[in-house]
């Protein structure tokens, strides 16, 4: 069987999304272009700067790398889909990269908590180390990743913190 | 004339069709009937940078080999393990059985690329690619390839990874060939067959499991070998960086310090991975001594066949890879010494 377009579908930020696209189309085109979802950012188009981070299933994932066709029906999120408890507000990790200064453009930043968010939600205390290795992918011209690292820690002590804070609710 | 394309009405060629093959004797056959026109793609993370950087052009028709069945799975069987091709470097770099039987390997995915890469990235991908940073580590583990190749009569078989590397680098690879997967003996290895099944060590051999993921076998004579297996990568940076050098070592030690079964590789950047023969044959049956580590490293730089580029001469890639086999012996050596 061959395609020269496909009917794709993808779960994005929690809607479901379809649109016709070739198969081979970039996932980054399919959320700027097609989608206008331009938190995403482009900036090396071969995998080595990490702007264009999104997570896959919640797998961190370059969508410069990623083509429409190894995205099909999969849970995909964007910068554009965190936010705190209610949609208006900030996500811890965004608080926390306002708050130590983990960002100066502001290019990679997306990027940067995308690789974050992964990091997270599967190490709830990452050690330097390991925090470094998660975000060995992405790259920053301007801070010196200082303000970055104490980002992710102070960002990690808030996620984890809110998950242990009883809801209003209960 | 200049002529000035956008996305959208680009030539047919940026629009290539994609194929989904159900198994690898149609992603053979699609390949055939295409020829240049055609590439086969697993996690197209290197070929995307090749048609980014020019290097290559984007095909007319990419044949996708992830609808293959069968193809990511690891599976351990007695004596071997057996990677499929599509396994991803974040799996192979997870996966219990390559951290115990296959060491090398196991660290070199670790250190490819970075973690979203290795997401999609393959360890067939990288296989097939000739230049990737797991081919010293499948040396080392006397890896063999599983192919679909339509330029064999029988389309199916096992190749050695050494022998494939030499085919490649008399320019003899066929261009006919998927890779299905690559398999590892999960004991020591002797002239090609696993030393389980060889007479001189009969019965007793066993390959042991331990918490901290250390082979032992123990020969006809009742003496315990541990392995000792490591893998390096040089680069330009400390993480996320295309390789320099990379160099793999495994063999077996026993109480007494003697090295057996010895293998050796190096290769690293764009350059053909290979088995350093001469440095085997100088460790096999020599007890470790702290003394012989020059000796190695100025062998392993005078074997290795490397070449220059704008990043690194030729003599600084064979002289880092000598040194870096020097010290992951020492480091192996003092690890088993601190207990570790
Ligand atoms: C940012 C970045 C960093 C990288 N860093 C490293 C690094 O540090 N070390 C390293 O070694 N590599 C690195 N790479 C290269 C690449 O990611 C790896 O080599 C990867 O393992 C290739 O796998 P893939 O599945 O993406 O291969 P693909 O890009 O899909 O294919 C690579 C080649 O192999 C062929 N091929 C793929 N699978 C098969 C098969 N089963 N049978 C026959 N032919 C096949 C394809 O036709 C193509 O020619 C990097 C790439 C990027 C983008
Ligand atoms: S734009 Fe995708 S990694 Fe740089
Ligand atoms: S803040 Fe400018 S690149 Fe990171």
């Amino acid at each position: 069987m061959n395609r020269a377009s496909m009917n794709w579908n993808a779960t994005i930020n929690g809607k479901e999304r379809e649109l016709e696209v070739e198969p081979s189309r970039r996932l980054l085109d399919v959320l700027r272009t097609d989608l206008e979802l331009t938190g995403t950012k482009v900036s090396c188009e071969i995998g080595r700067c990490g702007a264009c981070m999104v997570l896959i299933d919640g797998e961190p994932v370059n969508s410069c790398l990623t083509m429409a066709y190894q995205c099909q029906g999969k849970d995909i999120t964007t910068i554009e889909g965190l936010h705190g408890d209610k949609p208006a507000e900030l996500h811890p990790i965004q608080e926390a990269f306002l708050e130590e200064g983990g960002f100066q453009c502001g290019y990679c930043t997306p990027g940067m908590i995308i690789s974050t968010k992964a990091l997270l939600d599967r190490n709830e205390q990452p050690d330097e180390h390991t925090i470094k290795e998660a975000l060995c992918g992405n790259l920053c011209r301007c801070t010196g990743y200082g303000g970055i690292m104490r980002a992710v820690e102070s960002a990690a002590v808030k996620c984890k913190t809110r998950t242990e804070e009883p809801s209003v609710a209960e | 004339m200049n002529t000035h394309w956008s996305k959208d009405d680009m030539p047919p060629i940026y629009k290539p069709v994609v194929w989904e093959p159900a198994d690898a004797e149609e992603a053979v056959a699609l390949k055939r009937e295409y020829g240049a026109d055609a590439v086969w793609v697993a996690g197209g993370t290197l070929l995307r940078t090749q048609w980014e950087g020019g290097v290559a052009p984007m095909p007319a028709h990419m044949i996708r080999l992830d609808t293959i069945a069968g193809m990511r799975s690891i599976i351990e069987e007695t004596e071997y393990v057996t990677v499929g091709a599509l396994a991803t470097l974040k799996q192979c770099g997870q996966h219990a059985a390559l951290q115990q039987y296959a060491n090398a390997l196991y660290m070199a995915c670790r250190h490819i690329a970075a973690p979203a890469v290795r997401n999609l990235a393959t360890l067939g991908g990288n296989v097939a690619s000739a230049v990737g940073d797991a081919l010293p580590a499948l040396l080392v583990h006397d890896a063999s390839l599983l192919w679909v190749d339509g330029e064999v009569a029988s389309l199916h078989h096992e190749q050695d990874a050494v022998d494939w590397m030499e085919q490649v680098r008399m320019g003899r690879r066929s261009l006919q060939a998927v890779l299905l997967g690559i398999r590892f003996p999960k004991g020591p290895v002797e002239a090609g067959s696993l030393l389980r099944s060889s007479s001189d060590i009969g019965e007793e051999t066993t390959v042991d499991l331990s918490a901290n993921a250390v082979s032992y076998w123990t020969d006809e004579k009742g003496e315990r070998w541990r392995e000792l297996c490591f893998f390096r990568k040089l680069g330009r940076r400390e993480a996320f960086t295309p390789s320099l050098v990379t160099v793999a070592l495994r063999c077996w030690i026993s109480e007494r310090g003697e090295l057996t079964r010895v293998r050796v590789a190096a290769g690293g950047g764009s350059g053909l991975a290979m088995r350093l023969l001469q440095c085997e044959s100088m460790l096999e049956g020599r007890s470790y001594d702290a003394s012989w580590l020059p000796e190695l490293a100025s062998m392993a730089a005078q074997e290795f066949v490397s070449y220059s580029d704008p990043f690194a001469e030729a003599p600084y890639r064979q002289q880092s890879a000598g040194n870096l086999l020097a010290a992951g012996v020492w480091e192996s050596i003092r690890d088993i010494e601190e207990g570790r």
